[in-house]
């Protein structure tokens, strides 16, 4: 993935170096790139854009990260994908005294609902169903809202772009729980607890938001918000 | 970023391409779609099985097995059209198709207790799960029905399948044991009750190789329980193994006095004896039947009792007793008991090959040289009677009939005769004239009573004769008494006695004169001179 993204960047920046002296004047004015200045990727160095280079690392400078958008709708697509596998397998398999017993996502939230535990149901309903699902539209609805008019404010999509950054990284709570069972419960002939191939699928799904989350560039939010 | 136009200037717009990052989605997609059809591949088969209940059923858990493997999972439980059973929808590994044949069986393992111990244990903790047997036969099927019960023998397993047809009540049950001299080498498969013929029908099956030990000559009794038999060879005392005491069982074996017969490899039926015992009664021979009529009693005889000759068996009692009303058909008159017997060639045939009409008439031609029939008690303990048979009688010119049975003159031996000597002897004891005898004993004895009390005076006379006597020979003691020798009687009568004797020694000379010359005492004459010794030198 890096040597791709390498790739990329590199021939992205070929075409941004022929077009450097004009690009800049497509921003909005008061931003940045604007003015012709970028905010190098690895040093956070402002610099003039048609240096081409970071005068301190080195890093090719963008005004922009380069094909962000296509890249975050990339991961979601993946992620969204990879939810099917998750819902629809078992994530955790509870072997008692040889009696298999397959639970997958939602049948484990029915099933602590129909056994009173409401809280445990509903922290899991939140974790693996609501924060998922929610994430995923968000960056897709910001895919959108950046590329097309929105009558969302800019502070609004700002808001709503750190929330799902905020809330993301509470999804891997199933998975720590279906980790910390199979390692605790293996009472071989007696009770085990076996991970289930949702548990991989949904543990991608989490961690292709989070890199989703991270690649869209926020600045282009503003970029659109000049009318 | 597209379509920014600036028509002053010409600008080269990019054209937005497509960023490698989508490589990602279409791997998921493709390995999503791969998945989707590997799954799609690998669906099993849908079969249903009609099982008379659930019991132990659950929908998406129970597996069905193979030799322990498991080969698919129990989908869907529903109820039959009628309602009278359950259907269980089952999906079957696809590669398990072949083994899902027309007479494949399914069953249902849990734990059962039963006489052959614990079965389906492991199932107590993972439930029921269905078994397989797969079949032979050619056609595939996708609807089954299930047994109850794990079959004995499954259409592949190798053995013989025979059927066992009793006419006494059930006493077997599904799965009992079939033992040949203690092995257990087969079970009771199935217990039917066919209602035309009133007989229970038991299906078993004999395992290979054991089934090699079936041939025809092969008896099957049932060993249930403990069989105590008092018969004319004794008592006996018959005991399988604990298990069949418990739960019965089938035993079999070829008789001793029987060859081994061919072996059999088809199906067929066997008739269950119900004792080792009844076999050798209730055995069917072809036999010629012939009677025998008894002047005296025929207690003690049974039907089955032993007919033998010379010892040696050759038929058995049929009726020890052929009937009032039978017996005055044939002749009215007939007051000998007709006693039924059976003769059975096939028991002088070690090799099952005899003539029934060769020895009809061969037995005919014994009758005339003189066989005949005796009742003999067979066992003393417990009084039961047999039919001997032996030469001896006198010899007849043509054989009797007796109704349609022919006749084989009895004749009186054995116990039946002791007992009628023994009743003529009481009979002869009862008409001795006792009675005069003890009335003549009893003067005779009382005159004797007289002769002895008169005896007993002359005893007492004799007594008082006998007392003076013995006063009289004390007096003669004392009287001798003086007699002894230093007593002066003896003394003076010794002395007179040696007086005496020189006296006759000094008349001596006189005497012999006198002798010599008896007149000399009258006529004293010269007295001869003395005679003088003479010697040659006096003279």
């Amino acid at each position: 993935m890096q040597n791709d993204k390498a790739k990329v960047a590199s021939d992205v920046a070929a075409q941004k170096k022929a077009n450097a002296l004009t690009q800049h004047f497509q921003y909005p004015p008061g931003t940045a790139a604007f003015e012709g200045l970028a905010n190098c990727r690895s040093c956070q160095l402002l610099s003039d854009v048609n240096v081409g280079n970071c005068p301190r690392c080195n890093d090719t400078l963008y005004l922009r990260s380069p094909n962000s958008i296509q890249r975050t709708l990339a991961l979601i697509i993946t992620a969204i994908l990879l939810y099917i596998p998750a819902n629809i397998y078992p994530i955790m398999t509870t072997v008692l005294f040889n009696d298999k017993t397959a639970s997958t996502i939602v049948g484990g939230v029915v099933l602590f609902v129909k056994s009173g535990s409401y809280f445990i149901a509903a922290v899991i309903f939140a974790a693996s169903v609501l924060i998922p699902i929610a994430k995923m539209l968000i960056i897709l609805w910001l895919c959108y809202a950046t590329s097309r008019q929105s009558h969302l404010s800019r502070p609004e999509l700002s808001r709503l772009y750190r929330a799902t950054e905020f809330i993301g990284k509470w999804s891997m709570i199933d998975i720590f729980v279906v980790a910390i069972l199979v390692a605790l419960v293996h009472i071989t002939g007696i009770m085990v607890v076996e991970p289930g191939t949702a548990a991989q699928a949904f543990a991608g799904v989490v961690i292709l938001t989070m890199i989703a989350a991270h690649q869209f560039d926020a600045r282009l939010i503003w970029d659109k918000q000049k009318k | 970023m597209n379509d920014t136009n600036d028509t002053s200037q010409p600008i080269v717009i990019p054209k937005s391409r497509f960023s490698v990052v989508w490589l990602l989605p279409l791997i998921a997609v493709i390995i999503g779609v791969g998945m989707v059809y590997q799954q799609w591949q690998n669906k099993g088969v849908e079969i249903v099985i009609v099982f008379d209940n659930a019991k132990g059923l659950e929908a998406k858990k129970t597996k069905v097995k193979f030799r322990d493997v498991d080969i698919g999972t129990l989908q869907e439980i529903n109820f039959s059209d009628d309602g009278f059973s359950i259907e269980a929808i089952i999906e079957i590994d696809k590669k398990m198709q072949s083994y899902l044949l027309s007479d494949s069986q399914f069953w249902v393992v849990r734990p059962r207790i039963g006489s052959a111990g614990i079965t389906g244990f492991g199932t107590l903790l993972s439930g029921a799960y269905i078994n397989i047997a797969p079949g032979k036969s050619e056609s595939l099927s996708q609807r089954f029905v299930g047994l109850e019960n794990p079959p004995i023998s499954t259409p592949t397993s190798q053995g013989i399948k025979l059927k066992l047809i009793s006419g006494g009540g059930k006493s077997l049950t599904v799965g009992n044991p079939v033992t040949y001299r203690g092995f257990e080498v087969g079970a009771v498969e199935s217990v039917n009750f066919d209602i035309e013929s009133r007989q229970v029908t038991y299906s078993i099956f004999i395992q290979a190789p054991y089934d090699g030990l079936i041939t025809t000559n092969t008896y099957f009794w049932n060993s249930s329980g403990l069989s105590f038999a008092a018969t004319t060879d004794g008592i006996t005392i018959d005991l399988a193994s604990i298990e069949s005491l418990l739960s019965g069982g089938v035993r079999f074996d070829v008789p001793d006095d029987l060859m081994l017969g061919e072996r059999i490899t088809q199906s067929r039926d066997f008739k269950l004896y119900s004792s080792r015992a009844s076999i050798k009664e209730d055995r069917v021979y072809e036999y010629i039947e012939y009677v025998i009529l008894v002047d005296d009693t025929v207690g003690g005889l049974q039907a089955g009792a032993p007919v033998e000759y010379r010892g040696i068996r050759i038929g058995r009692v049929s009726k020890p007793y052929l009937g009032f009303y039978e017996t005055n058909q044939i002749d009215s008159d007939e007051t000998r008991i007709p006693v039924i017997i059976h003769l059975e060639p096939a028991r002088l045939a070690s090799n099952n090959e005899y003539d029934l009409p060769w020895f009809n008439e061969q037995f005919n031609k014994w009758i005339k040289s003189g066989l005949a029939a005796r009742l003999e008690t067979a066992n003393y303990l417990t009084g039961t009677m047999k039919v001997s048979l032996d030469l001896g009688n006198e010899i007849q010119p043509e054989v009797e009939y007796f109704g349609k049975y022919t006749v084989i003159p009895s004749a009186q031996t054995g116990f039946a005769s002791i007992v009628s000597k023994t009743d003529r002897l009481l009979s002869k004891l009862e008409s001795l004239p006792l009675n005069e005898l003890v009335q003549s004993t009893n003067t005779a004895i009382s005159s004797a009573n007289t002769a002895i009390l008169s005896a007993n005076d002359t005893v007492i006379a004799t007594q008082s004769v006998l007392l003076s006597v013995e006063d009289t020979l004390k007096e003669a003691s004392l009287t001798l008494q003086g007699m002894q020798p230093d007593s002066p009687v003896y003394l003076r009568l010794e002395r007179n006695l040696a007086e005496l004797e020189r006296t006759m020694q000094m008349m001596q000379p006189f005497l012999q004169e006198i002798r010599q010359k008896p007149n000399s005492l009258i006529f004293s004459g010269s007295s001869p001179a003395d005679i003088q010794p003479q010697g040659k030198g006096q003279q």
